[in-house]
């Protein structure tokens, strides 16, 4: 993992929103680059001092004007259906729509016609599993990362 | 007073040169305590006769970005069927959790509250000393005095290719229960691709049955691991290769599914290093998911190559198959292989 890849997640991982094979990959990076640690401290810090501040409170005047556009809003009549009744509008727009709803049947069918697939993971996990009933397996090793070809293999992978 | 002395120096003396003709005698009877290799090989095959616990770190090198990650992981251990491994993330709590209840083994992750179910790895007990020929055949082995590990007295056992000299994996196993208490794992280029270490551990402590449990509370999501189909049947028509690398034999074949488009998977061994063969119609799509796969010429088609903790992979389309070779072995080396497959 590089440097760029770990800091375009580390907010993610400050807050705690990265799945567990993602945190260790970015935890082993943090492990051997100072800088990219130094990145973390400051974002724990500025979310921290973020978190500190109070909540502003909206001033009266503004949530009253902000109530009173809303309520001119809903009953001003809508855009849409004005539009709608021009033909010279109308038809094209539904042959667009026509052809995108045609497009996606085409790639829907596409993706069926070329079958099933399997992941490399779910045959990772195969040949860890083989080896595993060798009697001089490095079992620790492997269990150390057979969680993570487990989780990334996919809901069911029984479901080619 | 002084025939006191005299007879106390007399008597040191006579004591030290009685000694000293078992000098040489001692040191042998220390070398002779090493014991065979074969034979420690044999007794760590079996595996330690008591339960045990510790903690283990496991240092993983990435040949891509030179770096390498940690992890700890706790192991509870009470038998082949019966153990608990806890992998802990980076702050110290529990992230994954291996539990083998005697029936099945079960990964789950407390904190996303999935649990995924599957066999528990099959015993080979009494292929042990089919295995020790076959290792030996093709490892020379070596044992020596190591170093203490976890507080622990261990020799360390060398294992170097008969074909190529290279040092291929090292174990320090614990002198009186022969558990490997330290092991590193070699790449083809002769650097150390993975290593684990135990940095506790007890024999024979009080282990509570609850860990070798694994209830899943209501809300928990439970997902089937990937586990041989059975109705697959035979599949005479699968490619095998004609090549193999030195030492490796065949060792048996399964399908990953059944059904109209099965996945066959062939195994090759040379007792230490496991190579796989997968393949399946060409009509089965291959994701090679974040592994940063890509595009290899190969001698007589196109390949994709990706590389992984396990050793390379290779994938290749021919005669209407899709095949996956996966092995720790160097590029050249499995593009022979993949080039022999008809």
């Amino acid at each position: 993992m590089t440097c760029a890849e770990c800091r375009e997640n580390l907010s993610a991982y400050a807050d705690g929103a990265l799945n567990f094979p993602e945190r260790q990959a970015i935890g082993g990076h943090l492990e051997a680059c100072p800088a990219c640690r130094a990145e973390l401290s400051f974002i724990q810090s500025m979310k921290a001092a973020v978190a500190g501040l109070p909540s502003p409170r909206m001033p009266a005047d503004l949530k009253a004007a902000l109530l009173a556009e809303a309520k001119r809003q809903t009953r001003r009549e809508s855009f849409w259906p004005s539009l709608w009744a021009l033909p010279s509008f109308r038809y094209p727009a539904a042959a667009l729509a026509a052809c995108f709803a045609a497009l996606l049947v085409v790639y829907a069918v596409g993706r069926k016609e070329r079958g099933p697939s399997i992941s490399l993971n779910a045959m990772l996990i195969a040949h860890e599993e083989y080896a595993l009933s060798r009697p001089l397996a490095p079992a620790d090793i492997i269990y150390s990362r057979l969680p993570e070809q487990v989780e990334s293999s996919g809901e069911n992978p029984h479901d080619l | 007073m002084i025939c006191k002395l005299q007879g106390a120096r007399i008597a040191a003396f006579a004591t030290a040169a009685a000694l000293i003709p078992l000098l040489p005698a001692s040191g042998a009877a220390a070398r002779l305590k090493r014991p065979d290799p074969i034979e420690a090989l044999r007794r760590s095959l079996e595996g330690p006769s008591v339960p045990y616990r510790g903690e283990v770190k496991i240092v993983n090198h990435s040949r891509q970005s030179r770096e390498r990650s940690s992890l700890a992981m706790d192991v509870f251990w009470a038998g082949p069927s019966r153990y608990r491994r806890e992998i802990k993330d980076k702050s110290g709590s529990i992230g994954q959790v291996i539990v083998a209840d005697g029936k099945s083994e079960w990964i789950y992750s407390p904190s996303d509250q999935k649990a995924w179910e599957g066999p528990l790895p099959e015993g080979s007990k009494n292929e042990i000393e089919s295995e020790v020929r076959l290792i030996s055949a093709n490892y020379d082995i070596r044992i020596s005095p190591g170093r203490r590990i976890a507080g622990r007295a261990t020799w360390l056992l060398e294992f170097k290719s008969r074909a190529t000299g290279a040092l291929v994996r090292r174990l320090w196993l614990d002198r009186q229960y022969w558990l490997s208490l330290e092991s590193e794992l070699f790449r083809p280029n002769r650097k150390v691709g993975s290593a684990m270490r135990f940095t506790s551990v007890s024999f024979n402590p009080k282990l509570s049955q609850d860990l070798f449990s694994f209830k899943p509370r209501t809300g928990w999501k439970i997902t089937s691991r990937l586990k041989p189909a059975s109705d697959a049947g035979a599949d005479a028509s699968r490619a095998l290769p004609s090549w193999l690398p030195s030492g490796y034999v065949f060792e048996g074949e399964d399908a990953l599914r059944g059904g109209q488009n099965p996945v066959w998977h062939d195994r090759f061994s040379d007792g230490i290093n496991i190579l796989s063969l997968f393949q399946c119609s060409s009509d089965v799509r291959l994701d090679f998911g974040t592994t940063g796969a890509k595009p290899v010429p190969m001698a007589s088609t196109h390949g994709t190559l990706a590389q992984t903790q396990d050793g390379l992979v290779l994938s290749w389309s021919r005669g209407g198959r899709r095949f996956v070779l996966i092995g720790p072995l160097d590029l050249e080396t499995l593009e022979r292989v993949a080039e022999s497959v008809p």
